[in-house]
């Protein structure tokens, strides 16, 4: 059964960086998603489940901190790989204490998100 | 090849280099000229410990922004006027104690990209602060003598109703009350006909020194016109005017003019005008009203004070308060206490 | 000349966003504080309005303290860092903690002392991400204050520059330093003789990423 993959950011631009940098989905069987902000997410999580959610942090409408935090009461399994700029030490403290696996540092290469893929899903 | 060693020395620019343990490791001839510091013997050394000064000029911290973030960092002329004590050496020009510097900071990074060493750039831009300072004296000046009568050395006319202007806004947003003196010396006409008009000049000028002696720093005084004298007595109502009004007539009465080696004496008459009850007035609607008082006081024989005596916020046209040579006390009602 | 297409701005947002978030972390380890981003904002505006974006973004009734700097090199252009004009002692306060900024100056100049150094650290390590991302880099004149704790509406544009046509590139964003909650608002304005270099610097960061 093909995997189900939401990539979440409000960017664009940060969107076709990162699809860019997945590995083609025959190599890995998944289905792609885009949501454009947090409550979009949770919307399309909320009708079907993910296998993984990758999400930004930094989106005006809600943020990926916000974001992780109901999209992990909503289901506590929901598997969740950070993808943002926000570098800092204590952003990763937050994400990682609200149940993030990983946090991918923008931009981000080929090799770190096939190498995500592999290992979560 | 351009000889960059021989171009560093001959840059009119201080240029230090220093490595992360903020020892010199370039020091140009700039900085031996006027530091009076041999490079042989600064190259190698701890620029903060050579210069303890700098410590309290915040240079450790600002240096070490440029280290971590490899950033560019300033030092501001304006703001600590230099970095280095260094003497200012021009002989022929006016100029200021120490040379006023501005200085960058600049990383200077490796092939790797992380910073290995600091340059310091000092600037002297001494002419520049001094251009500017002469500018602001200048403007200064300007504006001064647009607002000082040239003759008396007190503010004159315009002035002292801008500020009369300024005083009313204040008043009337505190609610308080503030009174206005227009003072005139009687016969001043005899004055420039019997003794000249320098000895006239003298007077006025005499006069105004008199007047700003008695006043409190913060009652404003002008030149109102030829022999005429406004004073804005600000948070005060007619009895304190009043009591400032009878100080100055006594004072010039009893003062002593001397003028090609003639003793002589005058007298002023004085008028007065509050915002009571009117805190809205304006400058003019006051002068106004303290004028119509002066022209009282001359008529009741000149050498004296005449003011509005205010029954419940209004002005009753029968009872003034009045104060002055005895003869004119007798003819009218006693002050009020 | 070409316009400021829909990638590209999505180009620039994006390269803003990862190089404020490098500056973020530098500034967050040497100052030992958390500093929280907000999305980029990139506009398009004619150089006369500029003023009154401003107006529009602060709000004329803050009091702000605005920082000015210029940048050189393969693109030109300046940026503004307005500051709350109340913040000037949280700033002191957080440099101090952060690491020894102390200098000997009296209260109002130190103040002053501490805004320059703010705006000097957030501009410089902001804009030398985004060279870098750019495969450029760049050189700073010194900073200025433009404004002292008063109104946007007092900051006055040079009114000799008559090109009224002229386009500038505005880019917002706000930021909040630590628990203090030092925010400001960081403007980026490029003239439009540089758009060329800059699109073109756009236009191959895109290929290269997509």
């Amino acid at each position: 059964m093909k995997k189900k993959i939401l990539l979440v950011d409000d960017s664009m631009m940060s969107r076709l960086m990162i699809k860019k940098c997945l590995p083609s989905s025959d190599q890995y069987s998944y289905e792609l998603q885009e949501a454009d902000g947090g409550t979009k997410c949770l919307d399309f999580y909320r009708k079907a489940p993910y296998d993984l959610v990758l999400l930004d942090l930094t989106m005006p409408d809600m943020d990926g901190f916000e974001t992780l935090e109901k999209l992990r009461e909503m289901d506590p399994d929901a598997r969740v790989v950070i993808v943002t700029a926000d570098i800092q030490q204590k952003a990763a403290e937050r994400v990682f204490a609200l149940g993030a696996l990983e946090v991918v540092k923008k931009p981000t290469s080929q090799e770190k998100m096939t190498a995500v893929l592999e290992k979560y899903l | 090849m351009i000889d960059y060693p021989q171009l560093v020395d001959n840059l009119s620019i201080g240029t230090i280099v220093i490595n992360r343990a903020l020892e010199v490791v370039l020091w140009n001839r700039w900085m031996e000229n006027h530091s009076h510091i041999p490079r042989e013997q600064i190259l190698g050394k701890v620029l903060t410990e050579e210069f303890p000064a700098l410590k309290q000029k915040g240079i450790p911290w600002k240096v070490q922004t440029v280290f971590r973030l490899g950033n560019f960092a300033f030092f501001s002329q304006k703001l600590h006027q230099f970095l280095f004590e260094f003497e200012n050496t021009k002989y022929f020009r006016p100029t200021l104690p120490y040379m006023q510097q501005s200085v960058t900071l600049v990383p200077l990074k490796g092939s790797d990209g992380t910073v290995e060493y600091v340059c310091i750039s000092i600037f002297d831009v001494t002419d520049s602060v001094l251009y500017q300072q002469q500018l602001i004296e200048s403007k200064r000046k300007v504006e001064e003598l647009s607002k000082i009568d040239e003759l008396t050395q007190i503010n004159n006319r315009r002035h002292l109703m801008t500020r009369l202007n300024e005083e009313l806004a204040v008043h009337e947003r505190s609610g308080c009350v503030l009174s206005v003196i227009l003072l005139d010396v009687d016969d001043f006409k005899n004055v420039n006909d019997l003794r000249g008009h320098i000895c006239g000049d003298y007077v006025l000028r005499k006069l105004a020194g008199i007047l700003t002696s008695q006043l409190r720093q913060y009652d404003i005084l002008g030149r109102y016109g030829g022999e005429e004298f406004g004073i804005v007595v600000p948070g005060g109502g007619i009895d304190q005017a009043l009591v400032v009004a009878e100080r100055l007539r006594s004072k010039v009465e009893k003062f002593t003019f001397e003028c090609d080696n003639n003793k002589f004496n005058i007298t002023i008459s004085l008028g007065l005008a509050s915002t009571r009850g009117n805190l809205q007035a304006t400058p003019q609607e006051l002068f106004k009203m303290a004028d119509e008082f002066l022209y009282r006081a001359k008529a009741s024989g000149r050498n004296c004070v005449v003011a509005p005596d205010y029954k419940d916020n209004h002005i009753s046209k029968d009872s003034i308060l009045c104060s002055g040579s005895r003869d004119v006390l007798n003819k009218t009602s006693p002050i009020s206490s | 000349m070409e316009a400021l297409t829909e990638l590209r701005q999505g180009a620039l947002q994006e390269i803003i966003n990862i190089s404020f978030g490098r500056a973020s972390a530098s500034l967050a380890e040497l100052l030992k504080v958390y500093v929280a981003l907000n999305v980029p904002n990139v506009q398009e505006i004619p150089q006369s309005q500029i003023i009154e974006s401003l107006e529009q973004r602060i709000g004329i009734d803050t009091d702000i303290t605005v920082v000015q700097q210029s940048f050189t090199g393969d693109f030109e252009g300046e940026v503004l860092l307005a500051i709350p004009a109340n913040a000037g002692l949280r700033a002191i306060k957080m440099l101090g903690q952060g690491r020894g900024f102390a200098p000997a100056l009296p209260a109002t100049d130190l103040e002053m002392e501490a805004f320059l150094e703010i705006g000097n650290i957030v501009i410089g390590a902001c804009m030398g991400q985004f060279a870098e991302l750019l495969n450029t880099s760049l050189s700073y004149e010194v900073p200025d204050i433009l404004l002292t704790k008063s109104s946007i509406t007092n900051l006055r544009r040079d009114e000799s520059n008559k090109d009224v046509k002229a386009l500038a590139l505005l880019i917002k964003t706000d930021f909040q330093m630590g628990d203090e909650a030092l925010s400001g608002f960081l403007f980026i304005l490029f003239g439009q003789r540089w758009f060329d270099m800059l699109y073109l610097a756009l236009d191959k960061f895109i290929e290269e990423m997509t």
